[in-house]
């Protein structure tokens, strides 16, 4: 992933996964981790994450409830 | 692997139910832990195995902190709940629950070390409506909520808190409940 945006990576994601977008409702809630620290919550916010190649990054999808 | 929309079995252990059962009546009592949000509501994730068409629990994990009335869960949460939700006793402002990331992290985590998968959510109905005394069936909100999750739900009724009822419908949709076989430890 290095010189990746997080964008592009999403990207590249989303069209390998299209499935993915199905369960988002609304990616403002997606939260991203990067090496199991929270970065961010929002895709919106993502251009200012800068991840270096051997970065572990993990998106969480919220679980919500009644 | 078999989807779990095609699970048609859930083996529920006996100690992992009376995990359930403790974590509402404790919410209900008004005992809380340290650092754990407040208020008469019980959420968590269930973590267990798949075998082909069968499930079965192997791990209760309560929800602990809940972000629903942070942003940008609350825009969301709210505006949810302003389309969906039936009016009720408790405000809709204080409805509905989101699992911190954090703890949805962990969750995931822990399932890859031990080889489990998150299964479902459970959350629990404790007032009686008007037509549906038991409430041990999801609502449309919840099935609002789970919907696409590619998750069962698990509806806990304590309406009768000496009788708690426990049932599991894929992605909280009432036309398909899987049974659950609660299993002694003996078993």
């Amino acid at each position: 992933m290095d010189g990746e945006s997080l964008e592009e990576i999403m990207e590249g994601l989303w069209s390998r996964h299209p499935g993915l977008k199905t369960i988002l409702d609304d990616t403002a809630m997606l939260s991203i981790f990067v090496n199991s620290k929270l970065v961010t919550t929002g895709t919106e916010k993502w251009d200012g994450v800068s991840l270096n190649k051997e970065d572990e990054v993990t998106l969480i999808i919220p679980i919500a409830g009644g | 692997m078999t989807s779990l929309a095609q699970i048609n079995r859930i083996i529920l252990p006996d100690s992992n139910w009376q995990e359930i059962v403790a974590h509402g009546k404790r919410k209900l009592a008004g005992d809380y832990l340290p650092g754990e949000s407040e208020g008469k509501r019980a959420y968590g994730i269930i973590a267990g195995s798949q075998n082909e068409k069968l499930l079965k629990v192997a791990r209760i994990l309560p929800g602990k902190k809940n972000v629903r009335s942070e942003e940008p869960y609350k825009t969301y949460m709210d505006r949810t709940m302003d389309q969906h939700a039936i009016p009720s006793k408790t405000p809709l402002s204080q409805r509905g629950w989101v699992i911190d990331p954090l703890e949805v992290k962990e969750c995931y985590d822990m399932c890859d070390r031990d080889n489990l998968i998150v299964l479902g959510t459970y959350h629990m109905h404790i007032v009686p409506w008007e037509g549906d005394p038991i409430r041990d069936t999801p609502t449309h909100l919840d099935t609002v909520l789970a919907r696409n999750s590619g998750l069962f739900q698990f509806v806990i009724s304590l309406v009768d808190i000496a009788n708690p009822i426990i049932r599991a419908f894929y992605e909280g949709q009432s036309e398909k409940e899987v049974p659950i076989i609660l299993q002694s430890e003996n078993t």
